[in-house]
């Protein structure tokens, strides 16, 4: 018997010492194993495409863009409208810079070289997305938190990162016009590996950002007169088929229009109203994209104040939903933005038509000359291709749409970004920046907005203030005011 | 030995399977004995052919064989026949299985005078402790021996009969007559002391599961009977503890029986962890009690599936143990950092022989608690437009004797719609819900007995919710077994098997059943939409005419989140004796549960219009393995010690999948193959922990009046880099008996305790923290795509630390009818592993480092006092709780620190140095900030407020202090029970005041509606006339930037929106309640009644009733209780839309067999 006692106790001893003492395993018990440690390329390349075309098409169809772009009337949680802004959150932008930055490093590191040159058209896309919203931001010491611990980057001058992105532009067109092959067809969901296409699209995004900052930029005509001089060097797009654009799926949420039924609920696309502005411009021109876009009003009687079929609301009223006799006396936008996919739905970086107008206004302004083209020809092209994007091309011609007073050339700028607005309807932040820019078309602030003047930024993360304090006030003390009508460097 | 070995086999045998329950009952069974007098063998014969008992006996009976016995009754139980024997024959008796053992007491032999014997023995206390220094006294003679340093004793006494009797200070005296000491033999008498009823020697369950004397612990103990917790049995055993233990805090999310519940010990500690106590059952550690609330498919609701640790049946429980201190908690280690709760459950050993017992409850839950409707003002956009087709409630007056087109109004013959009366339904919201029930029951058999005992018991649970369509289901299967296997070789083990599960849980927030029903217009009759399917296309399209949001009996009944959750704990002890001073327990546990959850959508639903299924497996597995090994040597003069040093290794996966579509191809068909071609989204994970622990620890104890206890830890986390994973923390306690010390003999004083102590605990983080990896984002078709964490992770890691002191008294008067303790402590949790956020603009958006001072001091006070004592006896206990927190320092640069936000960023819970947990934060409005006008609010042209950019403090969602008050009356069948919870201070936002007043579906929004509200005439932008004017207090800014007081009249809806919608201080309100939590009272029958009842020994039937009044200082209709926050993290202090407080009433019937 006390042999077994001694037994039992020699064993329970030896036992005890082996299951506490031994830490050799710890490294295999505390691996994740629910992830890879490293990927390839072409994943974040698919990520990074899809991501910012969805996230920029949501920006533009249901956010502040379109608000204070002046497609869309809220009439309920109207704050967007009546500018009573809370700070906007960068998150996404950055969190898709930094998968477009581990996508250049893995292609680094396996040779795929191609990737790093997307990867600068992706990154300028969203870089410019974002310092287009905010002014000054961090940049050149931005996303090193992984490589070197700076937790707390410097904010760059808007001037400084303009240049860096056009430089980055032009490397990776040179890049991709050297060597554009090893592209992956599939995880390329834009272009399906077509390198020309990248480039155009490069050179393309390129002209928006040089006429974007060409009022302060002296450069800018210069650069852009060597882009349209040269189309072999610097293709850009040159039609609808060139456009930037992902198509959706209309599966998931997450591949799904915003407006669709997967991504908004009735109420939130029935408190989205056609605005005023775009229902009364369109209705002026009689243009056949009215009836594509908006829904007549679903009460044929007791309207108050517009009698029409189509009725926007109009900016920042006490009351929105109240207006004209009630909601059914006013227009929502039609069942073509109400679906998960269709054929001309699309998550658009940037379309050909922004292009005509583009080298239109730049040829209007005399500084650059289009080869083959005037500035008549290219806004009648721009116009055109949006037509064309809405199925309504021989239908604009027929109703003698371009000879109409309003529509038919007139060498002003207001008339020209007019059009532009129009064919920017929802696509990114395009109709506020150009209204920022150039005034056009003249919206007016309603009487319930906080301010009579429409903002002309976001401001700062709030979270900017505590966690990069010292970086965000010396960014202050250059740029100015961190709030909604502080200009930026090229709106001087 | 063979035999006996067998014999012991067949009773484990019989143990096991619990099919033993004859004996124990043959034994009370009547037998017929047949004349006056008979000889023994006739007497064994007698009880032989009536029962199949086998007897044994030695030498000395079989002598007796021939004596008389008389037979004092004919028809009597055996055990008293038996009893016969020792006082005719001096025969002792043993029941073993179905042997009864004879032998004689002292052999038998004459009694001579002259030559002597001896009685031998030991001496132990119900912890099995030796009562070294006890005194034996023989009554008859005086002569008197005291216990010796293991425990025995010997007297030398001349052949004869004897009484003995066993005192020692503060335990009862025990005294053992008729023993028989013949010549040269020794009688062996064992005695077990029980301790006075003085809570001093109560015996405390401590950590690792051993069991102290109250006096020798150096920290304040808090303990919970089985009464305290079954006699009004919980749902959520965890509410039990609200009010009755100074320093613990409970917070639930909901007033539903399957409601988690947070329990917060002193205070929350931790910046990034849930801040939950350890849960130990029977020394095994057990799943945490909080789970991460899910956001249902449809990403809006949210569904509490409840703790695991609430699988708990009330009735097994034998006591709940609070460790508060990280003194108390230090041997259980990492994750004993915000206390332990050690739940010991019911075991066969408390009653000897054989017990039944059944209980049996019954609540009626009933909704009581609203927010203040207001039933003057229907839907509509103004109180003078006849547009009513709008969800808010602005419209015009109701009950006014008018009809208008509404909501439901039929259409006539031109497809135009017809007016209907324009009346208020102010049972709109309590129409909706029913009256929930619960019902349980339990049964207990139990039995003990030499060789050990055992308990099984079930318990069953069916409730039916508030909210129609909602239901839980509980059964409990538990085991428990102790078997003396040797002397010196015991066994033991418990096992548990729990199924869960639901068809419909309750979902709360935004969209769910009680948003959808308080935001009703008081002209909608709730019953107008019971049919929730427009007729002819059942499963296809909801009835819902206000159309943007869904129909709530369609919530109700077809958006169901159910779940089922089989869970098996249990564990194997084997306890050997190596020496007699030495121990060695070695132990293995299991924690083992699956849960399924399944959440389904109809089609046509708001968020999912072609339906929405969702499947998750989950599963949880922790292994606990230990050892133990006790030396209780010899004590040294007054002086006795012991040391123990043991070992842990706890090992826990999680695994989870889950998979789920937004889409189906077909309705009603709830299956994942149905879901929409590519809609599948896959999410996986498995999280694998280890932790390998030593420990040790030291008793030595002075004239049991001095008491230090030392213990020390080390611990191996898998978590954290090779470098730190080894941590080592130690701990020292001082208890002191001041009064038996210094022998204090004041009548008055029973007793006067100070304690102190002083500890460390080490703790370490979650698995996975050291290195990134890349996850994959969800298909885009048929290509892969992989995204990124933006938590950088640290392997750079060490483990935290939490310093804690701690010192109090205990002290007693009169007999124990006054006492009184105190404690004070402090704790400061350091080195903590948080993610602090960074910029995004660097690529990630947290990271993971060491950082912080948090530090929780405060006061425990308990009284206890018995008023009245005699017939009608009257108890009463009174404890307070304060806990102060304070963030010392986080880390050098950063100085504040966001725990997390809600109402999208707009409540901020910012950590700032110098400030406390629990601070929250919003915008202001701006104000004028000099001049005349100073604090006034600055508006805008238009006479709106207008939001200040910076964050102001608008309030702590900690109470100042906690106070609970437990009676209990005693008259002589009649016991009732009354306790009562008290919260003072603190704050909660509601998110559900600022929906309903910017709705204006409440009391508050009515002033100023219309003339008779006090309305101001004014004329708005269309030139209409209106008399629901009002003027928002502060002033504009002019021109030449002088300021004059408002003069622009806004329209009631514009007043109240721009007041409240951005403006959460204006929803923040004082979370002070007093709250009547418990109130039983029990009847328990007498004997003449029992008498008359077969089998029942026992019966008691009781009034039960909880949560039965809730006074609240904000007294708007919210239970502070419930605010908490069940979002993507649980944030204390927001009121959301959970169901209304509910009270409860039932009754409760018990009895033993």
């Amino acid at each position: 018997m006390n042999m077994m006692k001694t037994y039992s106790f020699a064993y329970l001893l030896v036992a005890a010492i082996a299951f506490t003492g031994c830490t050799k395993n710890f490294d295999s018990i505390n691996t994740n194993t629910n992830s890879p440690s490293e990927t390839r390329p072409e994943y974040h390349l698919t990520e990074a495409i899809t991501q910012t075309a969805t996230a920029y098409q949501e920006n533009g169809f249901a956010r502040r863009p379109a608000a204070v772009g002046r497609y869309i009337t809220l009439v309920r949680n109207n704050d967007y409208e009546t500018f009573r802004w809370t700070a906007v959150d960068w998150n996404d932008i950055y969190q898709r810079s930094m998968v477009i930055k581990s996508m250049q490093q893995e292609a680094t590191a396996t040779g795929k070289g191609v990737y790093v040159a997307l990867g600068k058209i992706l990154l300028a896309f969203n870089i410019s997305y974002l310092t287009d919203l905010y002014g000054d931001v961090p940049y050149s010491n931005a996303l090193q938190s992984l490589e070197n611990g700076n937790i707390k980057p410097s904010y760059d001058k808007q001037e400084d990162i303009y240049k860096s992105l056009l430089q980055q532009l032009k490397e990776a067109n040179e890049q991709l016009k050297a060597d554009g092959s090893g592209i992956d067809a599939a995880a390329d969901v834009m272009y399906a590996g077509n390198a020309l296409k990248w480039r155009r699209f490069a050179n393309s995004l390129r002209l928006r950002l040089l006429l974007r900052c060409s009022k302060v930029y002296p450069q800018a005509f210069t650069d852009m007169q060597e882009i349209v001089s040269n189309p072999e060097t610097f293709p850009i797009f040159t039609s609808n088929t060139e456009s930037a654009e992902v198509t959706y799926l209309g599966v998931k949420k997450d591949d799904s229009w915003p407006g669709g039924p997967k991504n908004m609920i009735d109420n939130d696309f029935n408190k989205t109203k056609a605005s005023k502005e775009l229902v009364d411009i369109l209705l002026q021109r009689n243009d056949p994209r009215l009836q594509v876009w908006v829904a007549p009003v679903s009460a044929a009687t007791g309207a108050t104040v517009d009698q029409n079929r189509y009725v926007g609301v109009p900016h920042a009223l006490n009351n929105p939903a109240d207006y004209n006799g009630g909601e059914t006396h006013q227009s929502v936008f039609s069942s073509y933005f109400r679906k998960d996919n269709a054929a001309g739905l699309k998550a658009s970086f940037m379309l050909y038509s922004e292009v005509c107008f583009i080298l239109a206004e730049a040829a209007q302004t005399g500084k650059v000359a289009v080869p083959g083209k005037t500035a008549e020809s290219l806004y009648h092209d721009g116009i055109e291709s949006s037509m064309d994007y809405y199925g309504v091309k021989a239908a604009a011609v027929a109703a003698g749409y371009y000879d109409l007073p309003l529509v038919k050339y007139n060498g002003t700028q207001q008339q020209l970004i007019t059009q532009k607005w129009l064919a920017m309807l929802f696509r990114g932040a395009e109709g506020w920046f150009d209204f920022r820019r150039t005034g056009f078309p003249q919206f007016v602030a309603g009487t319930l907005a906080f301010q009579p003047a429409f903002p002309v930024r976001y401001a700062w993360p709030i979270s900017e203030a505590s966690v990069n304090s010292d970086h965000r006030n010396a960014a202050i003390a250059v740029f100015g005011a961190d709030d909604i009508n502080t200009k930026m460097w090229y709106l001087r | 030995m063979k035999k006996n070995l067998r014999r012991q086999f067949l009773t484990l045998v019989f143990l096991l399977c619990a099919l033993q329950c004859t004996f124990g009952q043959s034994t009370s069974k009547i037998i017929t004995l047949k004349g006056n007098s008979v000889t023994l063998q006739q007497f064994i014969e007698q009880i032989k052919q009536q029962q199949s008992l086998q007897f044994t006996f030695d030498e000395g009976v079989n002598s007796l064989l021939s004596k008389n016995v008389n037979i004092r009754k004919n028809k009597t139980t055996v055990k008293e026949a038996l009893a016969w024997l020792t006082s005719d024959l001096s025969i002792n008796y043993k029941l073993i299985d179905n042997y009864i053992i004879l032998s004689v007491s002292g052999s038998g032999k004459s009694n001579s005078q002259h030559k002597s014997g001896r009685i031998r023995g030991k001496v132990i206390d119900e912890t099995k402790a030796p009562m070294i220094g006890a005194a034996i006294k023989v009554a008859e003679t005086g002569k008197s021996a005291v216990v010796d340093n293991e425990g025995n004793y010997t007297l030398n006494l001349p052949a004869g009969t004897y009484t003995l009797d066993i005192t020692y200070i503060s335990f009862q005296k025990e005294t053992i007559p008729n023993i028989r000491v013949a010549e040269d033999q020794t009688v062996t008498v064992n005695a077990t002391l029980k301790a006075n009823q003085n809570s001093l020697n109560e015996v405390v369950v401590t950590a690792l599961g051993i069991k102290k004397r109250e006096r020798s612990l150096g920290y304040a103990s808090a303990q919970l009977s089985a009464a305290d917790v079954s006699d009004v049995p919980q749902p959520n055993v965890l509410n039990s503890l609200a009010a009755r233990i100074p320093g613990v805090n409970i917070r639930s999310t909901g007033s539903d029986p399957g409601s988690s519940v947070m329990v917060t010990i002193r205070g929350q500690s931790s910046l990034t962890k849930d801040n939950q106590p350890l849960y130990v059952i029977d020394g095994v550690p057990v799943a945490a009690a909080l789970q991460n609330p899910t956001a249902a498919v449809d990403g809006k609701q949210t569904i509490d599936y409840g703790s695991p640790i609430s699988d708990l049946s009330a009735d097994d429980i034998a006591n709940i143990t609070v460790l508060k201190g990280a003194s108390a908690a230090a041997l259980y280690g990492s994750r004993a950092g915000s206390g332990v709760i050690l739940i010991t459950t019911r075991s066969g050993a408390e009653k000897r022989g054989l017990g039944i017992s059944f209980n049996s409850t019954a609540v009626f839950d009933k909704a009581y608690l609203f927010p203040k409707f207001q039933n003057e003002f229907g839907s509509g956009y103004s109180s003078g437009s006849d547009n009513t087709l709008n969800t808010m409630a602005w419209g015009p007056r109701l009950d006014s004797g008018r009809q208008l087109v509404q909501w439901n109004s039929p259409l006539d013959a031109n497809g135009k719609a017809i007016a209907t009366d324009w009346v208020s339904y102010p049972d709109r919201v309590k129409d909706f819900f029913n009256t929930g029930h619960t019902l349980t029951n339990n049964i207990a058999v139990a039995k003990s007995g030499e060789a050990g005992d055992f308990r099984i018991s079930y318990g069953n649970m069916i409730n039916a919710g508030i909210v129609p369509n909602t239901d839980l289901k509980k059964n409990n299967l538990n085991f428990s077994g102790n078997y003396n296997a040797k002397k010196w070789l015991r066994i033991n083990t418990n096992l548990s098997y729990t199924n869960n599960k639901s068809d419909n849980r309750p979902s709360a927030y935004r969209e769910s059943v009680t948003s959808l029903i308080y935001t009703l217009a008081p002209n909608i009759n709730i019953n107008d939409l019971k049919n929730y399917w427009v007729p002819g296309q059942e499963g296809l399209k909801q009835y819902n005419p206000l159309s943007t949001e869904d129909n709530p009996y369609l919530v109700a009944y077809e958006e169901t989140n159910g779940f089922n959750r089989n869970r098996l704990t249990g564990h194997v002890q084997v306890s050997v004796d190596l020496l007699p001073s030495l121990t060695l327990m070695g132990r293995t546990g299991l924690d083992y549960y699956n849960s399924e959850q399944d959440e389904k959508r109809p089609f046509s639903a708001k968020r999912n219009p072609t339906g929405a299924y969702l499947i998750e497996n989950s599963s949880f597995k922790e292994q606990n393995s230990d050892f133990l090994l006790t030396y209780k040597p010899k004590a040294i003069g007054n002086i006795t010690y012991s040391i123990t040093g043991g070992g842990n290794q706890m090992d826990q996966q999680i695994k989870s999948v889950r998979n789920y579509t937004g889409a189906l191809t077909l309705p009603g068909i709830y299956n994942l193959s149905n879901a929409a071609a590519g809609s599948m989204i896959f999410t996986q994970s498995f999280t694998h922990k280890r932790i390998n622990s030593l420990y040790a620890l030291g008793e030595v104890s002075y004239k049991q009046s001095v008491f230090l206890n030392l213990t020390a830890r080390n611990d191996w986390s898998s978590t954290l880099p090779p470098q730190n994973n080894s941590y080592f923390y130690p701990s020292a306690s001082l208890s002191v008996i001041a009064s038996d010390l210094l022998g204090i003999k004041w009548n008055s004083l029973s007793y006067l305790k100070l304690r102190g102590n002083i500890s460390q605990v080490g703790s370490d983080t979650d698995p996975y923290q050291l290195y990134s990896t890349i996850p994959f984002d969800t298909d885009w078709g048929s290509v892969k795509r992989a995204s990124l964490v933006y938590d950088q992770k640290n392997n750079l890691l060490k483990p935290e630390i939490a310093t804690s002191y701690e010192t109090g008294a205990d002290v007693s008067f009169f007999g124990e009818r006054l006492g009184m303790s105190f404690t004070w402590y402090k704790t400061n949790n350091k080195n903590q592993i948080i993610q602090v956020p960074t910029s995004i603009a660097s690529g990630a958006s947290t990271k993971l480092i060491n950082a912080g001072n948090i530090q929780n001091s405060g006061i425990e006070l308990s009284l206890n006092a018995v008023p009245v004592k005699g017939k009608f006896t009257w108890r009463t206990d009174l404890n307070f709780s304060r806990n102060r927190n304070k963030v010392v320092s986080l880390t050098p640069g950063i100085t504040s620190y966001l725990l997390g936000s809600t109402d999208g960023s707009n409540i901020q819970y910012l950590i700032k140095e110098g400030a406390q947990m629990g601070d929250f934060y919003t915008r202001s409005w701006m104000k004028v900030t000099d001049g005349p006008y100073a604090g006034q609010a600055l508006l805008t042209a238009n006479g709106l407020q207008q939001q200040a950019t910076e964050f102001e403090k608008i309030g702590n969602y900690n109470p100042d202090f906690v106070a609970g008050i437990n009676n209990n009356f005693k008259y002589g069948r009649f016991t009732m029970n009354v306790s009562v919870d008290w919260r003072q201070g603190g704050q909660y936002y509601s998110y559900v005041a600022k929906g309903l007043i910017q709705s204006g579906l409440v009391e508050s929004t009515l002033p100023g509606r219309d003339a008779a509200n006090g309305g101001l005439s004014w004329t708005d932008a269309s030139k209409v006339k209106r008399d629901d004017g009002m003027l928002m207090p502060g002033v504009i800014k002019n021109a030449d930037g002088s300021y004059r007081p408002n003069d622009v009249i806004i329209a009631a809806d514009t007043y109240y929106d721009n007041k409240h919608w951005k403006y959460y201080e204006n929803e923040t309100y004082s979370a002070t309640y007093v709250k009547l939590k418990e109130v039983s009272i029990t009847y328990a029958f007498g004997k003449n009644v029992m008498r008359r009842l077969p089998f029942v020994s026992n019966l008691s039937f009781s009034l039960i009733g909880y949560n039965l009044y809730t006074w609240t200082a904000a007294n708007i209709g919210y239970d502070p209780e419930t605010t908490m926050s069940l979002s993507d993290a649980r944030y204390q202090g927001v009121g959301h839309w959970t169901l209304p407080g509910t009270r409860s009433f039932g009754a409760k019937l018990s009895c033993n067999f």
